[in-house]
């Protein structure tokens, strides 16, 4: 699946970053900003274990141009019943939202990879979004 | 043909057995379309745990192979919702507060067939729900230190996997990339220890009070005919359970007592007082004390039952765990009725997995 883009333009406006996540299992995202080598933390989910990251502002649209968003999502699913698991995944709510660039909010909804370790005990979402 | 059977099962069982999956702590559940047709090895039960899909299976050794098939599945799986979340999922809040009616919104729906010796065709529809469940102040305590800690190892795992990626330049997704942080992961984390009380483990405690209520509807055919179709039966129930730790050092050793309250109506039973296929009004009440220890399970349910024809049913129930693939129960007493009421039920449960995927199946086998 190719990269999808963010338009932030060349503006000094704030780009904001929000990541929804419903699902039983225990959720942790972490999100970056790379460019090159270069990773720069932006924020982490909460410690509820929902993994929800509310509206955060990461950078200036001018800063940000021309870098990757990265989001991680890691799923443990020790706490759900190994044979609910997989339906539980597949009916997982998830929405990435970017604002602040030109032609205002956008959500995303899915995922570049999904990784399922052995046992279905953890699985990982990333995604990655251009920012243009 | 019943030795037959029964190698067969075994065999299976033990071919299953060899794949991973465990069925540790799931009890058999027991199909609420079963129930009403009083074709399950205990009519008083609760299962503890609620499954996305689930296969029961009934063999009359009398009759020919699989007349007797229920299929269950519990919605709640399979509803997108943005507001679920792990403590939500538990019944609590982060300051340990308890929410009894958590579960109102995990409906199992199961459908049963069953074929009698006599050409009759019962098709059952079942819906059950648990309205209240009360879990122990030490039960919820465990569940937090054991949620908070696997939250707290999520996000190390988390940590690692950001460190893999910064370290190596591999990109989730390319070939090889999973493997190798596998192996890193295990290497991080190789003297890293976790209590051994799992969420899990909290979960399937039984909680200390809990009341189910239930549904059924029983629609018969008989001479094989569609067109000969009426209805049979129409149940509600509700079951409460009070369970008690025998010693709380070994939680999963327990004294259950139940109390059982159903409300029956029914086209298919004979009555004394009535011509056959006349409709009857019944009332069940009944208890069950039950002791439950880590792999062995046996108790004893009396249910009587008043209205249009009074009667009861009398049965000791036994079950036995042999592995977390094999499960034996048994059920001897008497049944509703005046003839035709003696059981004798021999039951084997085992569980297949396929994909990573882990899928009980359910069987038992009635003699």
């Amino acid at each position: 699946m190719a990269i999808q883009t963010y338009e932030v333009g060349t503006t000094s406006n704030p780009i904001k970053v929000q990541v929804e996540v419903g699902i039983d299992a225990i959720a942790h995202t972490t999100i970056y900003i790379i460019k090159g080598s270069d990773w720069n933390h932006v924020v982490d989910s909460l410690d509820d274990a929902n993994g929800d990251v509310p509206l955060t502002p990461i950078s200036t649209a001018v800063d940000l141009v021309g870098k990757t968003l990265y989001v991680q999502i890691t799923l443990n699913f020790e706490n759900i019943d190994p044979p609910n698991r997989e339906a539980a995944l597949e009916n997982m709510v998830l929405y990435y939202t970017l604002t602040g660039g030109p032609n205002g909010a956008r959500a995303f909804s899915k995922v570049d990879n999904t990784s399922v370790e052995d046992g279905f005990e953890m699985v990982y979402l990333d995604k990655r979004i251009k920012l243009i | 043909m019943r030795y037959f059977i029964v190698i067969f099962l075994s065999i299976f069982t033990i071919t299953s057995a060899q794949t991973e999956f465990s069925l540790e702590d799931l009890e058999m559940p027991e199909s609420p379309a079963f129930v009403l047709l009083d074709e399950a090895p205990s009519i008083i039960t609760r299962p503890n745990s609620s499954q996305a899909l689930a296969l029961h299976i009934l063999q009359n050794f009398e009759g020919s192979l699989f007349n007797d098939i229920a299929v269950s599945f519990t919605p709640y799986w399979f509803i997108k919702d943005k507001d679920k979340n792990p403590l939500r999922y538990y019944g609590i809040t982060a300051e340990g507060e308890q929410n009894p009616f958590s579960k109102l919104n995990k409906v199992t729906i199961s459908a049963a067939y069953n074929k009698t010796d006599d050409s009759i065709t019962n098709v059952a529809l079942g819906a059950r729900v648990t309205l209240f469940e009360l879990k122990r102040q030490s039960d919820v305590l465990d569940l937090q230190t054991a949620h908070n800690e696997a939250v707290a190892y999520t996000k190390i795992v988390s940590n690692l996997r950001i460190a893999f990626q910064q370290e190596s330049g591999m990109i989730p997704g390319e070939d090889g990339f999973d493997e190798a942080f596998a192996a890193y992961k295990t290497e991080k984390l190789q003297n890293f220890e976790r209590d051994s009380i799992t969420i899990l483990d909290v979960l399937h405690r039984k909680p200390m009070l809990a009341i189910d209520a239930a549904v059924g509807y029983n629609h018969r055919f008989s001479g094989d005919t569609f067109n000969n179709g009426e209805t049979a039966r129409f149940g509600a129930w509700t079951t409460a359970v009070f369970s008690s730790y025998l010693n709380p050092s070994a939680s999963k050793n327990y004294l259950n007592i139940y109390a059982f309250a159903r409300y029956l109506h029914d086209e298919t039973l004979m009555s004394p007082l009535l011509n056959d296929n006349e409709e009857i009004e019944s009332f069940d009440l009944g208890i069950k004390a039950e002791f439950e220890f880590e792999r062995l399970t046996f108790g004893y349910e009396y249910i009587s039952r008043s209205g249009d024809g009074d009667t009861y049913r009398s049965a000791g129930n036994i079950g036995y765990r042999l592995s977390d693939a094999l499960y034996l129960s048994g059920t001897f007493g008497n049944n509703f009725g005046e003839t035709d009421d003696l059981i004798t039920l021999f039951g084997i449960r085992w569980g297949f997995s396929t994909d990573g995927q882990q899928l009980p199946l359910e069987d038992t086998l009635q003699n």
